[in-house]
């Protein structure tokens, strides 16, 4: 399991802006320990479900969280499609939605 | 021969915050403004270099000798990271899937290289966050106890060193650098800028 570039809710935020960006295929080079576990589209949802997760336990089920979460999968399916407009639309929603949840 | 990594929590008195506060009042104040960063030591650092070597401890995988030798590879790293996400971001600008705004671009190309920094701490088995070696877009609050905080990209306490990035130029004039030295005791304020970027 490779060990995602955030360790709380607050760093996970940024994260989010990262997949918008670099989906699908724009995605750094990673060095080191995590080369063999370079970043795809799949590992990159991979994180954002596991950051959303991880955002529930830190600050309590919210309905920005249950909206985030249906519309990463959303984002996922249309950046699967190779739709990335509606993609990279979706994740701003995302960030959003939890730039409006305070952290620090 | 000590190697800091994640995996090996902070316990050494040679190590933590203890260890620098003897030298916390060493490094001079100044501000620096980048383009590709160069050598950014101060003279606190240097001190605490040489009780790290005395030491023998090395951080991370990559094995830095000392606290400076350490923020020199972040600075460069960073600065490193910061041009591939601008051009990243300027690259989504120009498909039309973000404006050409200057305070929209700046944002998301500091988040977008917090994000690789963060990844290059992992893959070196250090740990970033409130106490550790280096935080990433943590505050910065007022010693006097204001309430008052900023909020830099980068903050090695250890070598009084704060790396902030932004698409402008920014003078020791400004308050935003004004409050980093304030608020951080007259530490050295770096601002990386994208190589490329207009002035």
């Amino acid at each position: 399991m490779t060990k995602f570039p955030f360790n709380d809710f607050h760093s996970f935020k940024d994260f989010v802006v990262f997949v918008q960006i670099c989906s699908a295929n724009k995605f750094s080079q990673r060095q080191g320990a995590l080369a063999d576990t370079p970043w795809t589209l799949n590992l990159a949802f991979e994180g954002l479900r596991q950051g959303l997760r991880m955002a529930v336990k830190e600050k309590g089920e919210r309905p920005a969280f249950a909206e985030s979460r249906r519309l990463v999968e959303e984002a996922y399916d249309a950046y699967k499609f190779g739709d990335i407009r509606s993609g990279f639309m979706k994740l701003e929603q995302v960030q959003k939605l939890l730039q409006k949840i305070p952290s620090q | 021969m000590i190697r800091l990594t994640a995996k090996e929590p902070l316990t050494c008195p040679a190590t933590n915050a203890d260890w620098i506060d003897p030298l916390i009042n060493l490094a001079s104040t100044a501000t620096m403004v980048a383009g590709p960063a160069g050598r950014l030591l101060a003279p606190g650092a240097e001190a605490l270099g040489e009780a790290a070597t005395g030491s023998d401890i090395l951080i991370g995988r990559s094995g830095f000798r000392n606290i400076g030798e350490f923020t020199d590879a972040v600075t460069a790293k960073y600065q490193e990271l910061y041009d591939e996400s601008y051009a990243n971001v300027m690259s989504s600008v120009s498909q039309g899937l973000l404006p050409n705004d200057p305070l929209i671009i700046g944002n998301k190309t500091d988040a977008l290289a917090r994000v690789d920094l963060r990844d290059w701490l992992n893959a070196e088995g250090i740990s970033e966050g409130p106490g550790q070696i280096i935080q990433v877009n943590r505050r910065l609050y007022d010693p006097i106890g204001s309430g008052n905080y900023r909020v830099p990209d980068v903050h090695v306490p250890g070598s009084q060193t704060i790396l902030d990035g932004s698409l402008q130029f920014k003078t020791d004039a400004m308050m935003q650098i004004l409050d980093y030295q304030a608020f951080s005791s007259g530490e050295k304020v770096t601002i990386i800028r994208p190589s490329t970027a207009q002035s």
